[in-house]
């Protein structure tokens, strides 16, 4: 066995893909530790006396995000409130064991924990959703509600930052993704380490230069609990190929992710590529590049019983409203999915069970 | 029933792994069925190919980047592994390697 | 965890990627003329005659030359040529353009040059291969200059002195391997020695045209040759210089221009136009390599094989080329000593090349447990101070450690 590359004197019992250079337990964890502080303050992404939400899904990264965060928040003395928050999206046999994981990690971590569940923002769970719309754009209507979830539960929980595990191999991938597919857009935000959703929470990386073997080996090493699990995975093919490139890329040199990083940092997109605007979304509020954001596009798909609204063309959305405000109004029905709700059916052209922004507003604290 | 008679011409160096005879008259043996494209690969392999069969054939065809034309067109007009071969018909196989 | 939604997917969420299905003949006619028999099928889709297929093809390479106009009437232009398919067709191109006697002829002076950099070979294939090339260039009436890579490497890059305009003057020497492992460290990996390589080769076509007086020298890299490069250059930490190292045009020296006149060609279009010409294309012998052996092979493996079934992969990947634009805060930067192109901003932002630096200084530090841990951090801290002013870019920093300084 080599020796540590600190010079301690002990074994070293792995060799970081990072840099290469063979560590000790003790040292590795120091290491690893002062690495994600490094990040934090010479990045300064958080101000102190802050609070911040954790997305904790119970997965290796948020439990070692929020594990490391919590130790160099005492070590350090960053004087931040750090809370979990937790989405349930309301898939049986998936979620309850990952929601049961954050709970240990509530327990171990000694941090206040909030689940938002996707019933309670958008009156759907995800077996609802599956059942109305079949198995083909389930994965749709779950990516773009939790991306919101998160940022809304963010929101209600009126913290200043939202810290998610993204570590370095998710950044890298997601620059090749981005690359493959064309989207300057995004291949221009993809590598910032705060992002901002368009409605003043920030979202902050501390993750962003660690790798997600050393996140495995740390978790191991450390002892830490976390759930491994596999949904179906999205059929975004772009990403899964991106995905089988950057493991292939590792074996011929473990380094080139910091370099994909490095390079999606500073490439540079011509001012004159055309680049979609952000708008707000006039129901709910939230950030868009569309006059009705995504999510309440899909709902508004669900509660009319139109699965497809917002798949495809987002162009078709406002014809097919209209068709279906026509054929309603032909029927004498009010927009209520359900005959039994419908009561009178004086048709009020605002009723629409389990608006979103009504929701937010039964929500807020 | 006498064998089928067809031209096999080689380009871009494929001719390299075959003796580098740019072009040949063959006689294809008589058989029983037709002689389709994949049955003409895999008898050059036998027959004519002097190395590295990998750098010709790839599975049930030739190797991607080895374009193959059918009396001069292309043989995705035509099915490709599946074209019936008929008498007198020229075949090209040209290599498309190129450095990088 | 699933990691669906994380983009803030709104408008492409359903953009799955459906392999196309194999091409089915409708009508038996060219796409373009409506009344020919198509003979050549292109991505998959477009259906050609041959007269419809040869005129587009000439006619692409005369658009873009149209559209960028990098090139004016009387302006000498450097041919960087090679074996294989790419080149002789755009050998053609130029002749054939040049020889029209209609107002659309091109107006402009090729010569021709061939690096031989041929290491791997025995020196008698290596003559044989510069005397095809000297038959081929022949032909075309084109006037060809030589220059053997490892006689430039072994003089300093010194092109004027290695420059010859006669095949019996080109040095091929049984020694030239040795000679370029005492510039370049032998045990490279072989990504390093490509990239360095490729960094020579270059600058020796930059230096060479200046001396030759050319403004502008064409290479013949293809869309697959763009698109893999963009990817391997990503890997290799070159996202700075995107778009002069896949973009339209090279511009980093102030003189010299190298453009890509063939970037929106694929393989198969060259090798159609040169057989249906009957013109002699030079082989290159092949070899079947490890993809894994170097970033750029696994580069071209990997985009070679998802355009079979994804034919608009190397138009995106192009495209999204050609949007990248050089920083304009890094113009008056101080420039990288080996690929020449302006150094990265030091400026506020942490940036993965300093977080790596870190991870390296702090995982060789000796742990002094006297002090607390948070001393400890404080004290690597301060010592630790980015590479101050490195006469290299980031990852030409990387490539420095094989290049041997005398």
């Amino acid at each position: 066995m080599p020796a540590c590359s600190a010079n301690c004197g002990k074994n070293a019992i792995l060799k970081r893909p990072k840099t290469g250079d063979a560590l000790c337990k003790e040292c590795f964890f120091e290491a690893f530790e002062n690495e994600i502080h490094f990040t934090i303050t010479r990045a300064k992404l958080f101000t102190p006396g802050s609070t911040v939400a954790v997305a904790a899904s119970g997965g290796k990264d948020s439990t070692v995000l929020a594990y490391v965060l919590k130790l160099l928040n005492e070590k350090y003395g960053y004087n931040l409130k750090l809370v979990l928050l937790s989405i349930d999206e309301g898939i049986t046999g998936y979620r309850d064991d990952s929601l049961e994981t954050v709970k240990q990690n509530r327990d171990d971590y000694e941090m206040p924990l909030k689940i938002m569940s996707y019933k309670d923002l958008y009156g759907w769970t995800m077996d609802e959703i599956v059942a109305e719309v079949g198995r083909k754009n389930n994965c749709t209507f779950c990516g773009v509600f939790r991306r919101q979830a998160l940022d809304r539960g963010a929101m209600l929980l009126k913290v200043n930052y939202l810290a998610t595990g993204h570590n370095a191999d998710d950044i890298a991938e997601t620059v090749l993704m981005n690359i493959l597919r064309g989207d300057l857009a995004r291949l221009n935000r993809c590598t910032s380490i705060i992002t901002d959703s368009g409605d003043g929470i920030p979202r902050v990386k501390p993750l962003k230069y660690t790798y997600e073997k050393e996140i495995v080996m740390y978790a191991y090493f450390r002892k830490l609990v976390y759930f491994s699990t596999e949904c179906i995975f999205a059929p975004n093919a772009y990403r899964g190929h991106a995905r089988v490139l950057l493991k292939d890329l590792e074996k011929v040199d473990p380094a080139v992710i910091m370099n994909i990083i490095q390079s999606g940092e500073s490439l540079c997109v011509n001012e004159t590529a055309n680049m979609p605007t952000l708008m707000t979304c006039e129901r709910c509020g939230y950030g868009s590049s569309q006059k009705i954001c995504k999510a309440c596009t899909l709902l508004e798909g669900l509660n009319r019983g139109l699965p497809r609204l917002g798949i495809g063309k987002s162009s078709k959305v406002k014809k097919l409203i209209e068709q279906d405000d026509l054929k309603r109004s032909a029927a004498g029905c009010c927009k209520s999915k359900n005959k039994s709700d419908c009561g009178n059916c004086a048709c009020n052209k605002n009723e629409i069970k389990r608006d979103l922004s009504k929701a937010v507003e039964e929500l807020k604290i | 029933m006498s064998g089928l008679n067809i031209t096999i011409e080689f380009g871009g160096g494929a001719e390299l792994l075959f003796g580098n005879k740019k072009k040949q008259e063959v006689i294809l043996p008589a058989k029983e069925g037709e002689w389709t494209l994949k049955d003409l690969i895999f008898w050059m392999k036998d027959n004519l190919l002097q190395e590295r069969p990998e750098l010709f054939i790839q599975d049930d065809s030739v190797r991607p980047g080895i374009l193959v034309l059918v009396n001069d067109a292309d043989w995705e007009l035509m099915d490709t592994v599946k074209y019936v071969l008929e008498a007198k018909d020229k075949i090209v196989f040209i290599s498309t390697l190129h450095g990088g | 965890m699933c990691s669906v939604g994380d983009d803030n997917l709104e408008e492409k969420t359903s953009k799955y990627m459906e392999p196309v299905p194999k091409f089915k003949l409708d009508d038996n006619k060219c796409n373009k003329c409506r009344a020919s028999t198509p003979c050549i099928v292109l991505r998959g889709k477009d259906a050609y005659c041959q007269a419809c297929f040869l005129s587009g093809t000439t006619h692409k390479f005369k658009a873009f030359l149209g559209k960028h106009r990098f090139v004016y009437p009387n302006d000498k232009v450097l041919v960087y040529h090679t074996e294989g398919h790419p080149s002789t067709s755009l050998l053609h191109f130029l002749r054939s353009g040049l020889d029209l006697s209609t107002p659309k002829k091109l107006r402009f002076e090729p010569i021709v040059i061939y690096i031989e950099d041929k290491i791997d070979l025995s020196s008698e294939e290596r003559s044989d291969a510069a005397e095809f090339i000297r038959k081929q260039v022949e032909e075309y009436k084109f006037p060809l200059h030589y220059i053997s890579l490892c006689d430039c490497v072994k003089k300093n890059n010194k092109v004027a002195e290695c420059l010859v305009d006669d095949i019996s003057k080109l040095s091929i020497g049984d020694n030239d391997k040795e000679n370029l492992n005492q510039v370049l460290n032998s045990k490279a990996n072989t990504t390093n020695k490509r990239d360095i390589l490729k960094i020579y080769k270059k600058t020796i076509l930059i230096e060479a045209a200046k001396h030759l007086g050319c403004k502008v020298v064409f290479t013949p890299e293809l869309g697959i040759d763009i698109a893999s490069q963009l990817l391997t250059n990503v890997s290799l930490g070159r996202g700075i210089h995107l778009a002069l190292d896949v973009g339209i045009c090279d511009n980093r020296d102030e003189d010299v221009k190298i453009v890509r006149p063939l970037r929106h060609f694929e393989i198969k279009e060259l090798a159609m136009y040169n057989h249906f010409n009957r013109l002699e294309v030079v082989a290159k012998k092949e070899k079947l390599e490890n993809i894994y052996s170097s970033v750029q092979s696994l580069m071209k493996n990997f985009v070679g094989g998802l355009q079979n079934n994804f034919p608009a992969t190397i138009t995106t990947i192009v495209r999204t080329g050609d949007k990248l634009a050089m920083e304009k805060s890094l113009e008056d930067n101080p420039r990288c000593v080996l690929c020449r192109g302006p150094q990265e901003n030091r400026n506020e932002e942490l940036t993965s090349a300093e977080s790596t630096s870190f991870s390296h200084w702090v995982s060789t530090r000796s742990p002094q447990y006297s002090m607390t841990p948070v001393e400890r951090y404080e004290k690597s801290l301060e010592s630790f101070s980015v590479a101050g002013d490195s006469p290299y870019c980031f990852a030409c920093e990387r490539l420095s450690h094989d290049l041997v300084v005398s």
